[in-house]
């Protein structure tokens, strides 16, 4: 297999974009192009992988392409690819897989979501569709409702409190303030996260990410293209993926998510890593028990032992081992569904490179990105470094 | 008449040949369905409780002024028969199922009824008004008519594939195709469970759950094996507790394309 790299990385900020659906995707596409060291040029794109779950319908068919042809890529081979919201993590699967197999040498992997301009009658129909429809959703179940399933039943199993949410919520808020990208810039204490209005119990708004629109863009290279475009590649050096049940009735636990696991298992096999050599892990914390969960599955904390890892602040930025959601996370950096995956990279990507500013991890050499579509349906797991091998 | 006990949400009582389910609810001290219930699913009820009581499950023809599918859904051992001396009757706020020629029942004082607040029934009445309109049209997630209609046996009557596997799939684990199996008993214990506010329901409860102060789902090991969600019966002290032990009910779920849906819902 040919060994792949990232060249490219740049997004626009999350949160509340004024633009439209083409100004936005422009705008992170000007920002990755930017960020490439040598000379790029968009025509010479063999292929265009975009993650969107094109929410509210606003251009449901042929997204790909009528984004393309609005960002410099008219006439690039170029599909939408749909997984909820691990959109984009499965694009850079495939935009990954079509340069390891030796089919293409540059490769543009997007993602994208507006999710704030529609108005609340239409995005309410348009929240939790990628769910279970004909049973999950017929029981008055969206996202916050499913993941308040799982927190009920982790704390029945293992213990877990309602306040080892909170400190994964109060961490990813002051891991936000140093990010420019981030959609909730803003310090929350303890006792005001604590006291947060209920929304799906034990779930409280401050467990739950924003709705945020934005768009996040990469361009991965072959190992000979990317020596030609920059000195500072970032290797990528595991991808897994898995899916599962769509419903939670359908699966054996409430307490853990088979398809983060499976990936996990699959990306540490191909890099040759574990997660003990984590320097950084940004991980799809939609809810905040989402992020227990997966420091869980990927092997940062003990089956059961979640809650004690955030409660004893473990994944702090240059605190712990292993920095977890030092961007904020979806929790605070925001979640614009199909953008997250492609988002997450591009902050491994600044880190990676020491580009990361006041949120720089210390020394960090070695990174994972966990993208999980609805409440573990689909999962995107990949391992990033500094070195090749 | 005896007095009346509590069955499937409603107060039963046998009568002269039969049994009488009554509602528990009443608005201005006049009787009142519940607020997901009407005269189909208080006729589940009233049967279920006549196949409990021994009794053979086979009616002269239902009346009119119910959803005959959903009933006969409901309740897969049902046979409609013209020689049938046991008649199904429809009365205020209740119902009553009564063998040979006995007369029609009436009701019972009961005490203990559930109060429902005026304003809160009148918007509930209207909020079904209007989510049976042929302009509440759906957009994003949806089920159609097809699909609602080719899963009614699993959702109403519980009928589950082999194994048992439930609710339906394409295929089991192996991709092999998966025969019928048998149908699942309506009761469980409660797995996990939640309540969500009004804001984060699915729309196709929008225009109720802020009435409802919110929605109770839970997941629920099935006596049967497999494992389901299910909603909380509307307008019933949601209890719930982790191991509690409920009894699934047939009740509205919502209206589409003009048309109410029905399923099981979980009374604790």
């Amino acid at each position: 297999m040919v060994d792949v790299a990232v060249v490219g990385a740049g997004q626009t900020a999350f949160g509340q974009h004024p633009g439209a659906m083409k100004d936005m995707w422009s705008e992170a596409v000007r920002a990755c192009v930017d960020s490439v060291d040598g000379d790029l040029r968009l025509s010479d794109v063999d292929e265009l992988f975009l993650g969107s779950t094109a929410f509210g319908g606003g251009q449901l068919g042929n997204t790909a392409a009528y984004l393309g042809e609005h960002a410099g890529m008219a006439g690039v081979p170029a599909r939408r690819v749909e997984n909820a919201c691990a959109s984009s993590g499965f694009a850079l699967r495939d935009g990954w897989a079509a340069i390891a197999s030796g089919r293409a040498d540059l490769v543009v992997v997007g993602g994208l979501e507006t999710m704030n301009d529609l108005t609340p009658e239409r995005k309410r129909y348009w929240l939790g569709v990628s769910g279970d429809t004909e049973w999950e959703r017929l029981a008055g179940l969206t996202f916050p409702g499913t993941y308040a399933l799982m927190a009920r039943r982790h704390a029945h199993e293992h213990g877990s409190t309602h306040d080892d949410l909170v400190h994964i919520s109060v961490k990813n808020h002051a891991h936000a303030l140093d990010n420019e990208h981030a959609h909730l810039r803003k310090a929350v204490p303890f006792e005001k996260a604590a006291a947060g209005a209920m929304i799906a119990d034990p779930l409280t708004l401050y467990d739950c990410c924003p709705t945020s629109d934005g768009a996040a863009c990469l361009v991965l290279a072959s190992a000979d293209l990317a020596r030609s475009l920059t000195d500072t590649p970032v290797w990528m050096r595991g991808s897994g993926a898995a899916s599962d049940h769509l419903a939670l009735h359908d699966r054996p636990s409430l307490t853990t998510l088979p398809a983060t696991k499976k990936a996990a298992a699959q990306a540490y096999a191909a890099a040759g890593l574990g997660p003990k050599d984590l320097d950084l892990a940004e991980v799809h914390d939609c809810f905040t028990i989402a992020e227990l969960l997966a420091t869980e599955d990927l092997g940062l904390a003990e089956v059961g032992e979640g809650g004690t890892f955030a409660r004893e602040g473990r994944g702090r930025r240059n605190e712990g081992r292993t920095t977890v959601n030092g961007s904020g996370g979806l929790k605070a950096k925001g979640h614009p569904l199909g953008a997250t995956g492609a988002g997450q990279v591009v902050e491994v990507f600044k880190q990676l490179r020491e580009q990361a500013g006041a949120r720089q991890v210390r020394d960090a050499e070695c990174a994972l990105t966990h993208n999980v579509g609805g409440s573990g349906a689909t999962c995107a797991v990949h391992i990033f470094g500094r070195d090749r091998a | 008449m005896t007095a009346p006990s509590t069955f499937n949400g409603g107060w039963l009582s046998e009568v002269e040949g039969g049994l009488l389910l009554q509602s528990c609810f009443r608005v201005n001290g006049a009787p009142a369905f519940a607020p997901d219930a009407d005269h189909t699913t208080m006729s589940v009820d009233v049967l279920e409780a006549w196949a409990a009581s021994g009794c053979p499950l086979e009616v002269a023809p239902l009346p009119d002024g119910l959803d005959r599918d959903v009933v006969l859904t409901s309740l897969p051992n049902l046979v409609e028969a013209e020689s049938s001396t046991v008649r199904l009757h429809l009365l205020d706020h209740a119902v009553a199922v009564v063998d040979g020629e006995a007369p029609e029942p009436q009701g019972w004082p009961t005490d203990g009824t559930i109060d429902l607040d005026p304003e809160m029934h009148a918007g509930l009445e209207h909020a079904w008004a209007l989510e049976r309109s042929l302009t509440n049209v759906s957009q994003g997630a949806y089920v159609s008519d097809r699909t609602h209609r080719l899963g009614m046996g699993a959702r109403l009557g519980l009928a589950a594939q082999a194994g048992p596997t439930w609710p339906p799939r394409g295929a089991d684990v192996d991709g092999h195709p998966l025969s019928g199996g048998a149908h699942l008993q309506p009761s469980g214990t409660v797995y996990s469970w939640t309540r969500l506010i009004a804001a984060g329901a699915p729309s196709e409860f929008a225009l109720r759950a802020p009435l409802l102060g919110g929605l109770t789902s839970m997941v629920i090991d099935l006596d049967d094996g497999p494992r389901g969600v299910f909603l909380h019966a509307d307008g019933h002290d949601a209890n719930v507790e982790i191991g509690g032990r409920v009894r699934l009910v047939v009740r509205r779920l919502y209206a589409q394309d003009g048309v109410l849906r029905y399923g099981r819902k979980a009374l604790s």
